[in-house]
């Protein structure tokens, strides 16, 4: 492993794909933990899902106006804008029925999806065959990560590591105890919107990598492998950037030595071999100890 | 207030998903209808934009046959999926022209369900006998499907269409072997000039590395290796190993140039292109290749022997070789 | 310190709360003086937290509600809440101290790299209700009377002039009981404004200066001396004991 590993490390390509997928894993490790325990794992769910129709709307939208429908910056803002939408539309359901949350999030992960898929198969009969390129987005294509990813990853890392380390303290507040943080006044909305905007970050960031439909697990399985150690959030923050980190590194360097191993899938399986040593190995966590003696 | 905008959006949404699936429907419908006026017309579709120039070649000048293709210029076969419309195209379709051995990827189910509803359905790739059929040899068994790059090949596939075409049309059977026969020689011509053409390269430059391997047949028709970044398909995510391992071939021999395609999309070409020059090497892009799909009707490489030359020439030219036995006004590097 | 609007720390006018169909609080109309220990009693079910909660502007309501003089929007740094059984996830990976330290931040801001004395003052407010040796547990690990002292250590580190508290006493034993309303007695000698929400009624008219007596709106409110009378606890609690505990 150590001699493939610094094979890896010789070759330029190769740092590149490597030290983007390590960037993303820290970066996701980190900001997953804010929506794990915030509870928006879900909702994580569904805005990594709803990217595919603001994508491809984006690249209809470039290529109708005579673009190549695969400006990076287009597709970045259109998987923004999806995001944003598949946030919406949750809480759009939330508000104006009855339903719960995992059932709002359901239908807005499937039927946005399902929006983008039609409208990729759409894309895919116009003349250009564009549609092709961004189906890899949705299923990632690790390997021919370029320096531009490397820079796109760091960036929301740093993004990510400024923000958490600054609101620290009214993020616990608000993940801890919601009710505490609205009665003293702090602005509950914006700092969930904060934490979505990570999230949402992250997710576009690591389209390319790990594609947009296992985004989602990149963000919630290191956080879920650093949670049965650590007994403070900022403690399970720079755990799960470590656990992210390392299974990148995994993954990358497995899905190396393997032919035709996809890397996107490699790194989360990685991460979720982590996990479940993690989970193994854990002390068990005492759930409540309500009811024993004072 | 908020709530009702959000389902006004809602409704927004839900209505232009409808109509986008709607229009497509009802575009290829209404072009089906035209070609299904006269009881006695023959209507011949075809999948691929290869398939539907070979079946426009074997079929030009018959009186009362329509070709029509469902793919448009420049569409990746391996992973077009018909819309509705195009389901209903082939089910009124008389004849099937398809290329076979898993080009079509997306329609392996649906071209066996035609044949048995009583469509004849030919395959190219069956026309051509199967020990001329390539394996790769990292592929598992599967047959490289893109046997129009070799002329005596497509040829061959022609003669199979013009038989499968006198069987449907015995009245017209001595036209299509005629267009087969007329084929056949063109393709022919095409072979000895492209092969001249590449024997032009140095030796040492010949090697052909594109998007994915769809260059299999023409390398052996052509003498000049040749490597995919990705494999037979572009349904599979690029491996990470292979696109090392042809890093290290193409900054081992020198390559200059690598070429994109078409109907894929450049990503991995760029990835190769930037590892190599981070290593030090001389690499550039050599130009754009048309692989799994015709380009625009018209266009130099609107159909199959236009593409070939226009490939060769792209090729030569990037790789340091003569292309001016190839037509257009080239000059001698 | 009294508030802008006289000496009333809390005026409530006709106060109707409901939740959806069923009317919790109607026509609630009460005054609690600044700078005293005031108890809010009553049976289950009678709206004594809707009240609090009322106060603390968490639910929607009809009526006018006054806090320190104006709205609650306006004084929310200078009010704390320490509800009966908070509903929070208790596998969350916090300490104690870090409860507390969130009372500290609520008062000195949550920004800035005032760390030493953030953890200093949480640590100061841990110890007045006894938790201070507990300090870096988790507080899932905590039993149900030491994670209510957690709370409660956390409005104390708000400093806050106006601390409304729902049953805090509810698992906790005697003398720890005595060591807090102590403590509370402390804060209302500093000039804060105690309200807390208690069923021992012996306790109350012993301890505490006012008492508001709730049963689907205000009974009556006023000097405990004035309205801990049979008369009055009857019309508050029907049929159930007077001095001691009220029923289950």
């Amino acid at each position: 492993m150590s001699a493939a590993l610094a094979g890896l490390l010789t070759d330029p390509h190769a740092r590149t794909v490597l030290a983007t997928t390590a960037t993303l894993g820290a970066s996701c490790g980190l900001a997953g933990t804010l929506l794990v325990l915030r509870r928006r794992a879900l909702l994580g769910d569904a805005a990594g899902h709803a990217t595919l129709p603001g994508i491809v709307g984006a690249g209809a939208l470039s290529l109708s106006l005579g673009g190549t429908g695969r400006e990076p910056w287009v597709l970045v803002t259109g998987a923004a804008l999806g995001a944003l939408a598949g946030i919406a539309v949750v809480h759009g359901i939330r508000r104006t029925t009855r339903l719960p949350a995992d059932a709002a999030m359901a239908i807005a992960l499937g039927s946005l999806f399902g929006l983008g898929t039609a409208m990729l198969s759409a894309l895919q009969q116009v003349e250009g065959g564009h549609g092709a390129g961004l189906e890899s987005l949705v299923t990632g294509d690790a390997a021919t990560l370029v320096r531009a990813d490397l820079h796109a990853a760091a960036a929301v890392a740093a993004a990510c590591i400024l923000l958490a380390t600054a609101l620290r303290d009214d993020l616990r507040a608000l993940a801890f105890d919601e009710d505490f943080s609205r009665s003293v006044g702090r602005p509950a909305g914006w700092l969930d919107a904060l934490v979505s905007a990570l999230a949402i970050a992250n997710i576009v960031a690591g389209m390319r990598a790990v594609g947009l439909v296992l985004s989602v697990a990149l963000l919630v399985i290191p956080a879920a492998a650093a949670r049965p150690w650590c007994r403070t959030m900022g403690g399970m923050m720079s755990l799960a950037a470590v656990i992210g980190a390392a299974g990148a590194v995994a993954g990358t360097v497995a899905s190396a030595a393997i032919d035709d191993a996809p890397t996107g899938p490699f790194v989360v399986l990685a991460c979720g071999a982590l996990l479940a040593t993690s989970l193994a190995i854990a002390p068990r966590v005492r759930v409540t100890a309500a009811g024993a003696a004072a | 207030m908020s709530s009702a905008i959000t389902r006004i959006l809602l409704t927004m949404a839900m209505a232009a998903c409808a109509g986008m699936a709607a229009s497509c429907g009802r575009a290829d419908a209404a072009d089906a209808s035209r070609s299904g006026g006269d009881a006695r017309e023959r209507t011949v579709v075809a999948t691929s934009t290869l398939c539907a120039d070979l079946a426009r070649t074997v079929c030009d000048g018959v009186p009362g046959t329509a070709v029509r293709g469902l793919m448009p210029a420049g569409v990746d076969p391996h992973l077009w999926r018909p819309t509705a419309g195009g389901a209903r195209t082939l089910a009124g379709a008389d004849v099937v022209v398809a290329n076979g051995l898993r080009l079509e990827g997306r329609m392996a189910d649906v071209l066996p369900k035609l044949a048995r509803s009583g469509c004849t359905v030919f395959e190219a790739s069956s026309a051509i006998p199967m020990d001329r059929w390539r394996t790769a040899e990292d592929a598992h068994g599967q047959a490289d499907p893109h046997v129009w790059m070799d002329p005596s090949l497509w040829a061959q596939a022609a003669e199979g269409l013009a038989a499968c075409m006198a069987r449907e049309d015995p009245h017209h059977a001595a036209l299509y072997a005629a267009n087969a026969a007329a084929f056949a020689v063109r393709c022919e011509r095409v072979a000895e000039r492209v092969r001249e053409a590449i024997a032009t390269i140095p030796p040492e430059r010949r090697l052909l590395v594109t998007a994915h391997d769809a260059f299999g047949y023409f390398g052996s028709a052509f003498g000049i290796e040749v490597r995919g970044v990705q494999g037979l398909s572009t349904e599979s995510e690029t491996g990470l190993a292979n696109l090392r391992a042809l890093l290290d071939e193409v900054v081992a021999r020198g390559v200059p140039a690598v070429f994109v395609e078409t109907s894929v999309p450049d990503r991995a070409v760029a990835a190769l292109v930037e590892g190599a020059r981070a290593r030090g090497a001389r690499l550039e892009t050599g130009g754009t290749l048309h692989s799994d799909a015709l380009g625009a009707p018209g266009s130099p490489a609107g159909d199959w022997e236009g593409m070939m030359l226009e490939n060769a020439r792209t090729i030569v030219k990037a790789l340091g070789g003569d292309a001016s036995g190839l037509g257009g006004v080239e000059a001698v590097p | 310190m009294t508030s802008c609007d006289g000496a009333i720390a809390i005026a409530i006018d006709a106060l109707d709360v409901a939740y959806g169909a069923r009317t919790v609080l109607r026509g609630a109309t009460a005054r609690i003086r600044a700078g005293t220990m005031t108890a809010v009693v009553g049976p289950n079910g009678a709206g004594k937290s809707t009240l609090l909660r009322a106060v603390m502007g968490m639910l929607p309501f009809s009526g006018s509600v006054r806090v320190l003089g104006g709205s609650i929007e306006a004084c929310r740094t200078r009010v704390a809440y320490v509800p009966q059984r908070a509903a929070v996830d208790w596998d969350f990976p916090i300490t104690v101290r870090q409860v507390a330290e969130m009372g500290v931040h609520a008062r000195l801001g949550w920004f800035g790299l005032r760390g030493r004395r953030t953890r200093r003052e949480a640590i100061e407010a841990l110890k007045d209700v006894g938790l201070a040796d507990l300090a870096g547990r988790p507080i899932g690990e905590l039993s149900g009377g030491q994670q209510q002292r957690a709370f409660m250590a956390r409005a104390l580190a708000q400093r806050a002039d106006l601390v409304l508290l729902d049953e805090p006493f509810a698992s906790i034993d005697a003398t720890t009981e005595r060591d807090l309303l102590a403590l509370l007695s402390g804060l209302r000698d500093r000039g804060t404004t105690v309200v807390v929400v208690h069923h021992d009624l012996g306790t109350v008219r012993e301890r505490f200066d006012d008492a508001v007596l709730v049963r689907g709106t205000v009974v009556v409110h006023g000097a405990a001396r004035d309205v801990m009378t049979d008369e009055w606890l009857a019309r508050t609690y029907g049929d159930a004991p007077r001095a001691g505990k009220a029923p289950a």
